[in-house]
């Protein structure tokens, strides 16, 4: 379980999306999303197309951690470093543990924390297809998120909401989401969603107070939905720009690493 | 090239990769490319690569970051003329 404090970002990209099925052939977009020793990586990899939108998912899990530290980097994935282990993402003096899950066939899902430990987290196939309606997809991964985090605290997933609040200098008008119990935010708690083409996505941090709380064993539920290490083997733009109150901690953690 | 120029060849650059078709009948200035148009952050990638070779410009990561509306990229291109 991620410790209290713990901040979450994810992105799941459709790697059968045909949009993307030959991005990893163009070296103009792979030096767009690459810094040098990536792209080296993505030349010599038995599968680049997997790789390179591995490593373009978690520079956007990445991107929305950092965002909700205060310190986006922009319009600017090749100035995130992905590790050639898969296992971490740095940005200037910050850097953030990361995990890969490759469970769901045709989906890539990235979750970066300023935590240690795998945050709760998964990613489904739902029943639209590329190009389907956004707000549904939107709805689905909330719905996920709800649900299995309800199943984590043992609360019922009707006592959860995620919601996010207008924020005029984001992307899309609206804040990173925040989860609610009971209609009140969590304290300490912190969730991402994500959506691409056939898939819905979420990461969770949820401190072990709000377990206790609640009366739940979320250490049995977590573990099974922690996603995997790799082995061998993403709202780009806008969100925050201040630093958001209660995160210096977050960030002190991620520089010191 | 003018305004209406460089706003009519950005939209025909942002139109494959728009999710929000709708919102393409009533583009302007203002439109965001991402809240409004829906345009996947993947795509975002694209969208600036065509722009450089449609334009012939270099689009630099920190003059993208600025770029939220079309009118954005509208004044980007001329910018760079």
């Amino acid at each position: 379980m991620a410790a209290a404090e713990d901040l979450v970002g994810n992105d799941v990209v459709d790697l059968d999306d045909p949009d993307i099925a030959s991005s990893h052939l163009r070296d103009r977009f792979v030096e767009r999303v690459c810094d040098p020793a990536e792209r080296a990586r993505v030349r010599s990899a038995s599968d680049p197309k997997v790789l390179l939108w591995t490593m373009f998912a978690a520079k956007e899990a990445a991107y929305k951690v950092l965002v909700k530290l205060g310190c986006a980097p922009g319009f600017a994935h090749r100035r995130l470093g992905v590790a050639a282990d898969l296992r971490s993402v740095r940005f200037e003096g910050v850097r953030l543990r990361l995990w890969i899950d490759r469970r769901v066939d045709g989906a890539v899902h990235a979750v970066a924390s300023t935590g240690a430990r795998a945050p709760l987290s998964d990613v489904r196939r739902v029943a639209f297809t590329t190009g389907g309606p956004r707000a549904d997809a939107g709805v689905a991964a909330r719905r996920l998120a709800c649900v299995r985090v309800a199943r984590s605290v043992g609360r019922p997933a009707a006592a959860l909401a995620i919601e996010r609040a207008p924020l005029e200098e984001s992307w899309d008008g609206f804040g990173p989401p925040v989860l609610l119990c009971d209609g009140r935010p969590c304290p300490g708690a912190d969730v991402s969603l994500s959506h691409d083409g056939r898939f819905v996505a979420f990461a969770a941090a949820i401190v072990p107070e709000i377990a206790r709380r609640t009366g739940a064993s979320a250490t049995r539920s977590s573990s099974r939905a922690a996603p995997r290490s790799p082995r061998g083997s993403a709202a780009w733009r806008g969100g925050a720009r201040s630093r958001p109150r209660g995160h210096a901690a977050g960030l002190r953690a991620a520089r010191s690493r | 090239m003018n305004q209406q120029e460089a706003l009519d060849k950005v939209v025909s650059i942002l139109k494959p990769f728009v999710k929000n078709t709708d919102a393409l009948a009533s583009v302007a200035m203002e439109t965001s490319i991402l809240k409004d148009l829906k345009v996947n952050s993947a795509r975002l990638v694209d969208v600036v690569l065509e722009i450089e070779d449609t334009f012939g410009i270099e689009v630099k990561d920190e003059d993208a970051d600025k770029v939220k509306t079309v009118g954005d990229a509208v004044k980007l291109i001329l910018a760079n003329q």
